[in-house]
């Protein structure tokens, strides 16, 4: 493929990038904690197939972010003490932290920055709405830029052509993308979060992070607007990862959360209590 | 986002107020001191007034809100933020 060339997703998905598999524990422990059947021990028997992701859960749990005050010394007692959907959330986020990992250092201080947000976010209640479940925001947050990584695992030298190009020009990335190479990372990362089996409405809103016209329904919408506020925060406050300029926050997404200026004093404050732990999290990839 | 600029001990930006006004933020100080965080604008009289952050919220989108307390946070807070290069 020339650099002149322009694509759309399909044919890039067919022809250039192979999307990565959700590691098959994750997939068997989704699968698990939605069967009515499901057991504390059969949680903990499939999380012993892979005990590298296991290792990296109990790290995960036991930093100073998750807050809890008893250490959490197996999967086991992770199981009892928080529950089977908690520790499948808890393995998930191991998983992404894994494919954050092939990344940027800086794109991976980002999506850990936007993640923090989005729990500050949804925990605080400022929006009236309930767009995403507590205990899943922050994945939610890990995953917006995920499309980043994988255009560069897979076209590196197009995606260095975005960069340098995004950077002459002042613009944010995700504009030399679509200009590039016809399609942006929320598209690809999108498509990421369909086929891990993610909640639609998370690939809706990864897909419109950046472009809120492309959700078809308000469930989308207001986690595309959610997600776009939580970018928006980590730019900054100074966590922009490579990408400096960023993409402004439309009127609508303000409409759809209903946050105003004084509810958004309220979610920084909580954020920039949170910032100490940003380092920690990001040292467990 | 606000286009930054340091001015002697100031860091100044321009906003626009939802009235229509265009108006200057200015961050001298923390976010402890009610008037860290200023909003310049011209008044009914055509003279300039300086509004403390917390007396313009009802002006500001909440992306210049965000943009303000996030930079006088950078600048003069003790939470670790990352300092801007200016």
């Amino acid at each position: 493929m020339s650099s002149a060339d322009t694509h759309d997703i399909d044919y890039l998905l067919d022809e250039v990038i192979t999307l990565p598999s959700l590691p098959t524990t994750v997939a068997n422990l989704t699968e698990l904690v939605n069967d009515p059947a499901c057991s504390l021990a059969m949680v903990g028997k499939v999380i012993g197939t892979d005990p590298a992701l296991a290792i990296k859960s109990l790290r995960l749990v036991n930093s100073a972010y998750y807050g809890l005050r008893e250490k959490i010394t197996s999967v086991e007692h992770a199981v009892v003490l928080l529950g089977p959907k908690v520790v499948k959330n808890l393995i998930f986020t191991a998983a992404v932290f894994d494919t954050l990992s092939e990344g940027e250092e800086s794109l991976l201080r980002h999506s850990v920055s936007c993640g923090v947000v989005m729990r500050t976010l949804v925990d605080s209640g400022a929006s009236k709405m309930r767009f995403a479940k507590p205990e899943e925001s922050f994945v939610f947050g890990l995953l917006h830029d995920v499309g980043k990584i994988i255009f560069q695992q897979f076209m590196p030298a197009e995606y260095g052509q975005v960069i340098l190009t995004a950077e002459t020009r002042g613009i944010p990335r995700v504009h030399a993308e679509r200009e590039i190479l016809g399609v942006d990372h929320a598209e690809l990362g999108a498509r990421l979060a369909v086929k891990w089996k993610l909640p639609d409405e998370l690939a809706g809103g990864i897909n419109g992070h950046h472009d809120i016209s492309r959700c078809p329904n308000e469930a989308h919408k207001g986690l595309a607007a959610l997600l776009c506020i939580a970018d928006n925060i980590c730019h900054a406050s100074g966590f922009a990862g490579a990408d400096d300029v960023a993409p402004p926050v439309p009127p609508e997404a303000w409409a759809i959360t209903g946050l105003d200026g004084r509810a958004m004093i309220q979610v920084l404050d909580r954020f920039f209590e949170s910032v100490k732990d940003i380092d920690e999290l990001v040292a467990l990839a | 986002m606000i286009a930054w600029q340091k001015q002697g001990d100031a860091v100044i930006g321009v906003v626009s107020l939802s009235d229509g006004r265009g108006a200057n933020a200015a961050i001298v100080g923390g976010r402890a001191n009610p008037k860290g965080a200023v909003i310049i604008a011209a008044a009914a009289s055509g003279a300039p007034e300086a509004l403390p952050l917390g007396e313009a919220m009802g002006l500001l989108s909440p992306g210049f809100v965000v943009d303000i307390v996030c930079m006088q946070e950078r600048l003069h807070g003790e939470h670790g933020l990352e300092r801007p290069n200016l």
